[in-house]
């Protein structure tokens, strides 16, 4: 009886994770199929980059598929964001882990998973009337621009940052802060030198994982960053993979090229995601032996 | 006999809960003396005033006075009562660096950055626990790769490089297999010579094979205390002889 019940209980498992690897193949297959007719129409050279995004050839009578701006401008606002976002994180979770006690700690922690639950839109909206009209007095036209959107997404971050960052700091604390002090080291000095290092791993991984979250944040980013196809500067306006194909998915005729650029774009979003976290884990892994 | 440590009506309560009750003893120069009760009778918290780690503590009140060399210990700043007296925990917690780096990290921070010296304490300390033949080529090596005893080893190497009088070990071998818990007795048979230690263990047939002293706690009072011979062969206290035969534990 034992044997069948643990039978059974394996070949549901082997099922529920191969459901979840199926569906993953099947995403990317997908859009592989439907990227692929946008290559009969423009090069891979000149897709990736090419600057003119002309998709329709009403009125000038030529179509142009460059996404290199769009490229540049994800790259550009997601590591602008994890910039910002991962040095007030560190701080706070510095903070939370090695100065606050614990119920200091037990008062803050679900503030900060609160920041987690609030809507991109809801981020977005508050980024329109608060940081976007900051920006118009300071001067900038329309106020929409990459830093903006940079801002925003980094708050957006930070909950995430904070809680694992934390998490990690703290563990590493409770087990070499004593080590430390019991050699007459002063506590901040203990931090820097041990705790700090030994949770660069751990702060790497969830770097990844932020920058996953950072390119493909959609919502709230398209609603600051001004959505212009330009190579992105700090205050000028751009516009992201995700906001492009968010924003064009449904005005594009079902088969045409356009269509099948935008999934195109998208594939460009995975395959740079991939890179990138490829990229992380390599530095990780030669920084830290 | 002259004492390293003395402690005068301690008393350590966390949140209203004592859990050491006013311990007064001394804890003799050059000697090792064993701490032991049934689990949970305060022996680390005993342990944690040594060395004032308990003000890290949240919640918790000490009472009675600590006296290192016959002064005082809470006048003395306490990076410095904390130098003087090391301690070395449970479970081996070298820091995730190499050997040399855990050996010369105290060091550093106290202002020594001459390499000739650094070699030199390293050297010696490492020689001290007996592990420098053992592990000369490798102290570059993170000390997270070695076995748990020569991981113990490092930490007991890593406590005596800031030059301590007093070496307090709490349950130092509860994580070890027999082998390392042979070679880390020798060596503190050995550390005997040039410092005073202190240790808290489970293991009454380590006590009885180290210890000069002995002090028997329970529910945080001191029951019983004098030469370790006299204490294992012939026990006053009634309390006392029924811990070491075993009857609770």
């Amino acid at each position: 009886m034992r044997k069948i019940s643990n039978t059974i209980f394996r070949i549901l498992l082997l099922i529920l994770t191969g459901v979840t690897f199926a569906a993953l193949t099947f995403v990317i297959i997908f859009i592989v199929k439907e990227a692929i007719p946008t290559f009969e129409e423009v090069s891979l050279g000149d897709f990736l980059f090419g600057r003119e995004w002309l998709p329709l050839d009403v009125g000038t009578g030529h179509m142009s598929f460059g996404i290199f701006n769009f490229i540049m401008a994800t790259l550009y606002v997601s590591f602008l964001a994890m910039i910002i976002s991962l040095v007030i994180g560190l701080g706070a979770s510095l903070y939370l882990s090695c100065v606050a006690s614990s119920k200091v700690r037990g008062l803050m922690y679900p503030f900060i998973d609160l920041l987690a639950g609030i809507p991109s839109v809801v981020y977005g909206f508050i980024g329109l009337t608060v940081l976007v009209k900051f920006f118009i007095r300071a001067g900038v036209h329309t106020g929409s621009c990459v830093l903006a959107s940079a801002i925003l997404l980094a708050v957006m971050l930070l909950p995430y940052l904070i809680s694992a960052c934390s998490e990690t700091l703290l563990k590493n604390k409770e087990k070499y802060l004593k080590a430390g002090t019991s050699l007459g080291v002063d506590q901040w000095y203990t931090v820097s030198s041990v705790v700090l290092p030994a949770s660069w791993k751990s702060i790497l991984t969830i770097i990844v994982l932020a920058i996953g979250r950072a390119m493909g944040e959609t919502m709230a980013v398209m609603m600051v960053i001004g959505n212009a196809n330009l190579f992105p500067t700090l205050l000028g306006k751009s516009e992201s993979i995700a906001a492009l194909i968010a924003l064009e998915m449904g005005t594009a005729v079902n088969g045409s090229t356009h269509f099948h650029a935008l999934y195109a774009a998208g594939l460009v979003l995975i395959v740079l995601l991939f890179i990138i976290n490829i990229g992380i884990n390599l530095i990780r892994d030669k920084l830290i032996k | 006999m002259e004492s390293a440590i003395e402690i005068k009506n301690l008393t350590v309560s966390y949140d209203g809960k004592v859990a050491v009750d006013n311990v007064s003893t001394s804890f003799p120069k050059k000697k090792i003396t064993s701490i032991i009760g049934p689990s949970g009778c305060g022996k680390t918290t005993l342990l944690n005033c040594l060395n004032g780690m308990i003000r890290e503590i949240p919640d918790v009140k000490v009472g009675g006075e600590v006296y290192l060399d016959g002064k005082p210990a809470d006048r003395l700043p306490i990076d410095e009562w904390r130098r003087r007296v090391g301690i070395v925990f449970q479970t081996p917690m070298p820091f995730p660096f190499s050997v040399y780096k855990n050996l010369t990290y105290a060091p550093k921070y106290y202002g020594n950055h001459d390499k000739a010296d650094l070699d030199r304490i390293v050297k010696e300390n490492l020689e001290m626990v007996g592990l420098y033949e053992e592990i000369r080529d490798e102290l570059k090596k993170s000390a997270l790769k070695f076995s748990g005893g020569q991981q113990q080893r490092i930490c007991i190497a890593r406590a005596l490089t800031v030059e301590p009088d007093v070496l307090l070990l709490d349950e130092p071998c509860s994580a070890l297999d027999v082998k390392s818990i042979a070679v880390i007795e020798e060596t503190l048979m050995k550390l005997k010579e040039d410092y005073t230690i202190i240790i808290v263990t489970h293991n009454i047939a380590q006590a009885k094979r180290l210890s000069d002293k002995v002090v028997f706690i329970k529910d945080g009072k001191l029951v019983e205390e004098g030469d370790a011979k006299q204490v294992f062969e012939s026990a006053d206290k009634h309390e006392t002889r029924e811990f070491l035969g075993g009857i609770y534990g």
